[in-house]
């Protein structure tokens, strides 16, 4: 069985997919065998070579670790109808479209097979970088549930809490999200990743101390201004791999890595 | 003696955000318009901004966007007092301080010490929110940012401190689009010095938009672990409540960098007032909001 490491947001577009992104090359570059992992995923979908679909964002992140997409990688494909319907696609599976309750039965009945989509990643790679939806705490969204503590519980994955500090709010977004995760569940947030900071990091420093002496948990990084680029196709293949070792250049610097590799190797 | 100084100062309230972009101003401007189509004078007040654009005030003077629409939305004409702090980066890297409109210097070169700086920002915000209270019947306060920035508290101006010296009572604004909502709301009640807290007297959820089978649950779990009500959910009004205040870098994670250009007022009918105001009016518990006031429930006409 691989390590397992997973990174959740306090917001929608925290940065979870391309910090994972790097985390996937970062990983890669140490000679780790890297898979990412994102329970469901909603937006712009790719065919795979072999069939089947995958989520741009997983087909990055598989790109950055030098491995193969495969369906696995991304178990449920959402795609928006309205505000509360999804066309659903289950392992290459088109199940027609589900309102927000049909989809949270039927994730509930799923469980076991999402997360043997896990289980395949688990055996055939080091490492599986898994990517949160949404944030853990969308007490009224109980379907994003799956895609973050439920699973990072049944598998007991250590979780990195990344946050968007430039749209302000930042600690207490921190705060709270930690204030209502269960006990059990905020015994897994290992650290917490702070993304897309302009600015001088040390008058940073002192906010920092303060927020990691009230949620006695680790600030592991300050990342400058990362955003989602979409990268793929037109992008040229040489420059998409210019940015991933860019990406991971950037957690190099900025990351504490020894955290990283203790993580990994528990 | 006393009841006679009551009566001739205005009333006031004031909206703080969980971060930036949660929809703090078109919260401001809805009240704006709420209060003065009761039959209240009212007037808009931000004590501190920091923007690339502008709102032009009839006399050429500067203030923030959302003050001016603001402004707009209660039927009056914008003053100075209005935003009577207004910072513009520039492109060296220059900040400039306009000072009730009218550019006062450079930002960091216009005191000996940050002190003297923040005294005197507070003197400006104090003797401007007075001659509003004067003047008007309600004040509606906008914060800048989140009130939770442990590492800026010194420095804030904009919120707490603001809400202090307008003795108002504070409604935090959270944006449900964003996802974090919860703990966003959560978190900054944790964050704030007991003295602070108290001030806070509800929540606004903005910008809900989907299946809302979970909506009053999650909302029970806010107001009992802050003990703070929960004022309203206000719905993701396309085009209406995505008015923002025009902070730096507003657009820059969309893509694109529209900034805040103040629409020609001849654009803005006071229609499109009336719709925010109204989606507004029916998602907030307007007794509760006119009771924290002190004003007769219903407004007045």
């Amino acid at each position: 069985m691989s390590a397992l490491l997973m990174i959740q947001g306090t917001s929608a577009a925290a940065g979870k997919t391309i910090i994972s992104t790097a985390l996937c090359r970062l990983l890669a570059e140490k000679g780790y065998r890297t898979a990412p992992f994102c329970v469901f995923s909603s937006g712009e979908m790719l065919e795979l070579p072999g069939g089947g679909k995958i989520s741009r964002s997983q087909f990055m992140q598989a790109e950055a670790a030098g491995v193969t997409p495969v369906p696995e990688m991304n178990p449920i494909l959402l795609k928006a109808v309205s505000d509360t319907t999804y066309e659903v696609i289950h392992n290459n599976k088109n199940l027609g479209e589900m309102t927000q309750k049909e989809f949270r039965s039927f994730l509930a009945t799923a469980f076991t097979d999402i997360y043997a989509s896990l289980a395949v990643l688990s055996q055939k790679y080091d490492v599986v970088i898994i990517e949160g939806v949404g944030t853990p705490v969308e007490l009224h969204k109980p379907e994003l549930a799956v895609a973050n503590m439920r699973l990072a519980g049944e598998f007991n994955i250590p979780v990195l809490l990344a946050t968007d500090i430039d749209r302000g709010g930042m600690f207490a977004y921190v705060t709270g999200t930690l204030a209502l995760l269960r006990p059990q569940e905020r015994q897994l947030v290992k650290g917490v990743v702070v993304n897309r900071f302009r600015g001088f990091k040390d008058r940073l420093q002192g906010g920092l101390k303060m927020l990691e002496e009230i949620i006695q948990i680790p600030v592991i990084g300050v990342l400058p201004y990362l955003n989602d680029l979409s990268l793929l196709p037109p992008v040229s293949a040489e420059k998409r791999l210019f940015f991933y070792k860019l990406l991971s250049q950037i957690l190099r610097e900025n990351l504490d890595l020894k955290f990283i590799w203790e993580l990994i190797q528990q | 003696m006393k009841s006679a100084e009551r009566k001739k100062e205005a009333v006031t309230i004031m909206i703080q955000g969980t971060a930036s972009h949660v929809g703090k101003s078109a919260i401001a401007t809805a009240l704006c318009r709420i209060f003065a189509r009761s039959g209240y004078r009212v007037a808009p007040f931000k004590s501190w901004n920091m923007a690339l654009n502008s709102y032009r005030l009839a006399d050429g003077g500067e203030i923030g966007c959302a003050q001016g629409e603001q402004a707009e939305a209660a039927g009056i004409e914008a003053t100075p007092d209005m935003n009577p702090l207004l910072l513009k980066p520039g492109a060296s890297g220059k900040t400039q301080l306009f000072v009730r409109g009218r550019f006062y210097g450079y930002l960091g070169s216009t005191h000996q010490s940050e002190e003297e700086y923040l005294a005197f920002c507070l003197q400006i915000i104090e003797e401007s929110l007075a001659r509003l209270r004067q003047k008007y019947e309600i004040i509606v306060l906008e914060g800048a940012g989140s009130p939770a920035e442990i590492n800026l508290k010194e420095r804030d101006v904009a919120n707490m401190k603001a809400a202090e010296l307008a003795s108002a009572p504070v409604i935090l604004v959270s944006d449900l689009s964003r996802g974090g909502a919860m703990a966003a709301a959560v978190g900054t009640v944790m964050l704030l010095p007991a003295t602070e807290r108290r001030r806070v007297a509800g929540f606004i959820m903005n910008k809900f938009s989907g299946d809302d089978s979970f909506l009053l649950s999650a909302l029970k779990t806010v107001e009992k672990k802050t003990t703070i009500p929960v004022l309203g959910v206000v719905p993701y009004l396309q085009g209406i409540n995505l008015l923002e205040e025009d902070e730096v870098f507003a657009d820059l994670d969309l893509g694109s960098f529209s900034g805040g250009q103040p629409v020609a007022a001849e654009q803005k009918g006071a229609g499109r007032f009336d719709a925010l105001a109204d989606a507004v009016e029916k998602a907030l518990d307007m007794p509760a909001l006119y009771s924290l006031m002190g004003l007769p429930q219903g407004g007045r006409i």
